[in-house]
């Protein structure tokens, strides 16, 4: 379980997170959704410590790992997976190993234990026979596949993603939302979903935290979210034609 | 003053590349292979721009002791002090900095603008010291190397090409490229160089590190790298001269 209290942010003049509390479950796909510019990313890089806040604590488990200093966080961040929104692979390494990458530096796993991991890791994400590939030779949904496969490697905990379907087709977008869920399920992880993909949230939420200008307005579960009585959020979720017709069908 | 928050900065980062790095394991394979990217990928232009300096000081000092009263040997002499004191250190130094500068920060600011080192940092891998490191410490020991076949080249390599074109006689050369050697011109040399590799690496891993946006940033912190590089190392070689030769 991850939770957050109070978190504040501020670059410059501009405060961008205004007291962001909530917690975030075990073995659960947990959505933070919002408009661009809201302040979803920047509260991502908070919570891995990419990014200092000024105020607020976030806690790992019972663990407060604002408080932390660089030798503690470190052993937080070995339960700590991340997908970026870019993939962010390691160009000058194959497929392989990007995702043999973090075993190497933390495990003392030999060659023929990583070997056999990272075939099981390959098969997960629907990636056999690519291993000996180099990103630049990857679409853009196997490199998110990629990047997925790398963060789960340790078998983290906690595992965060920005924006895991931009870029990608809606059949694509699909099946990777669907390996999140079902990682999740599998290895009982913390996940950290950020979209503004309503058809993302639909699928594969279990709960869903609405920021607005730097705060969290409305929490809630997929269900939920389609009855709210919540200005800001419905302009969000209905703001597509498609999304207005399923609401009044709701009705 | 940004100059201050820059030196800042730069002194902060290297105060993580040199802390703990992760795995000493891992470091050797990425030394060597550093040693490759930044020496020996680096002797082709080094040799050719040393062969021709080392030429054309023979030549010119050939033609300017036309008078009679210089002895021809000077030619030699002249030639061998040249290029042991200054061209074989900090001339080929700032070549090596246009190529290893730009190669270097591109290089990092590349992984910087796409993640790949936040990637690192949340791993809980110091990435400043993972990336860093290696190539300081590779260029450190192998440039020294390529600095001493640049003497070499440069009077050999030099002196033949002056006499092969029949611009000097190989008895003016002789003579004076052997008069009054003194080993600590060579150490004074190597020295120096210690200094400018390690300002050509760090300085130009600072830029990359510091990239901010895109594909437009990484080509202009690539530019800087260069630039400050070149400019560091040539304020280096006047305090370091003023430092080790008086
Ligand atoms: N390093 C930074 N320095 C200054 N301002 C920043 C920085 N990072 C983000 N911001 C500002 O914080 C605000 C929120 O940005 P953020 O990237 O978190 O938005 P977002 O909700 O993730 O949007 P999107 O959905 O488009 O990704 C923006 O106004 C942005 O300008
Ligand atoms: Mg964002």
């Amino acid at each position: 379980m991850i939770e957050l209290k109070g978190i504040e942010k501020s670059f410059g003049d501009n405060k961008v997170l205004k007291g962001v509390s909530c917690s975030f479950e075990e073995g659960k796909v947990n959505f933070i959704i919002g408009k661009s510019g809201e302040g979803k990313t920047v509260l991502n890089k908070c919570m891995v410590g990419l990014v200092e806040v000024d105020a607020g604590h976030i806690y790992y488990g019972n663990e407060d790992f604002t408080s932390m200093d660089r030798w503690e966080r470190k052993k937080v961040r070995t339960n700590i997976g991340m997908l970026f929104q870019g993939a962010a692979l390691f160009d000058s390494m194959s497929v392989e190993e990007n995702i043999q990458f973090p075993m190497k530096m933390f495990t003392s796993l030999t060659k023929g234990e990583r070997d056999k991991k990272t075939e099981e890791i390959l098969e997960q994400v629907g990636l056999q026979g690519k291993s000996k590939l180099y990103p630049s030779e990857l679409s853009g949904g196997m490199k998110k596949r990629t990047g997925l496969a790398r963060a789960i490697a340790l078998n983290p905990k906690y595992l965060f993603v920005d924006e895991p379907n931009s870029g990608l087709d809606p059949v694509t977008s699909i099946m990777i939302d669907k390996l999140v869920k079902q990682l999740t399920q599998q290895y009982n992880m913390t996940t950290v979903v950020i979209s503004h993909d309503m058809n993302s949230v639909i699928e594969i939420a279990d709960t869903i935290h609405f920021m607005s200008k730097g705060e969290f307005v409305w929490s809630g579960d997929r269900k939920s979210i389609l009855t709210a009585q919540h200005p800001l959020l419905n302009d969000f979720v209905f703001a597509s034609q498609f999304m207005k017709e399923i609401k009044d069908k709701f009705k | 003053m940004p100059i201050f928050s820059s030196v800042g900065k730069y002194s902060i980062l290297m105060g993580r590349v040199f802390s703990r790095p992760e795995k000493f394991r891992v470091y050797p394979q990425l030394i060597i292979r550093e040693m490759d990217k930044i020496g020996l990928q680096s002797v082709g232009i080094v040799s050719l721009l040393v062969l021709f300096m080392g030429a054309v000081v023979a030549i010119q000092t050939a033609s300017n002791i036309e008078s009679g009263w210089i002895p021809r040997w000077t030619i030699g002499y002249t030639t061998r002090q040249s290029i042991i004191l200054e061209f074989s250190s900090t001339v080929v130094c700032l070549i090596i900095s246009g190529k290893v500068g730009s190669n270097i920060a591109s290089e990092i600011g590349t992984m910087r603008i796409s993640d790949q080192i936040d990637a690192l940092d949340i791993m809980g891998i110091n990435s400043a010291s993972y990336l860093i490191l290696p190539k300081i410490i590779a260029a450190v020991f192998i440039i020294p190397f390529l600095v001493l076949l640049a003497m070499f080249v440069g009077v050999a390599g030099g002196a033949s090409i002056a006499i092969l074109s029949g611009n000097v006689s190989f008895a003016d050369f002789e003579y004076g490229a052997q008069y009054d050697f003194r080993i600590w011109d060579v150490a004074y040399s190597v020295i120096k160089t210690l200094f400018f590799a390690f300002i050509m690496t760090s300085v130009s891993s600072y830029h990359g590190y510091n990239t901010h946006g895109g594909a437009l940033e990484v080509g202009q912190s690539s530019t800087r790298a260069v630039v400050y590089s070149i400019v560091i190392i040539l304020v280096a070689d006047f305090l370091l001269t003023q430092l080790l030769l008086l």
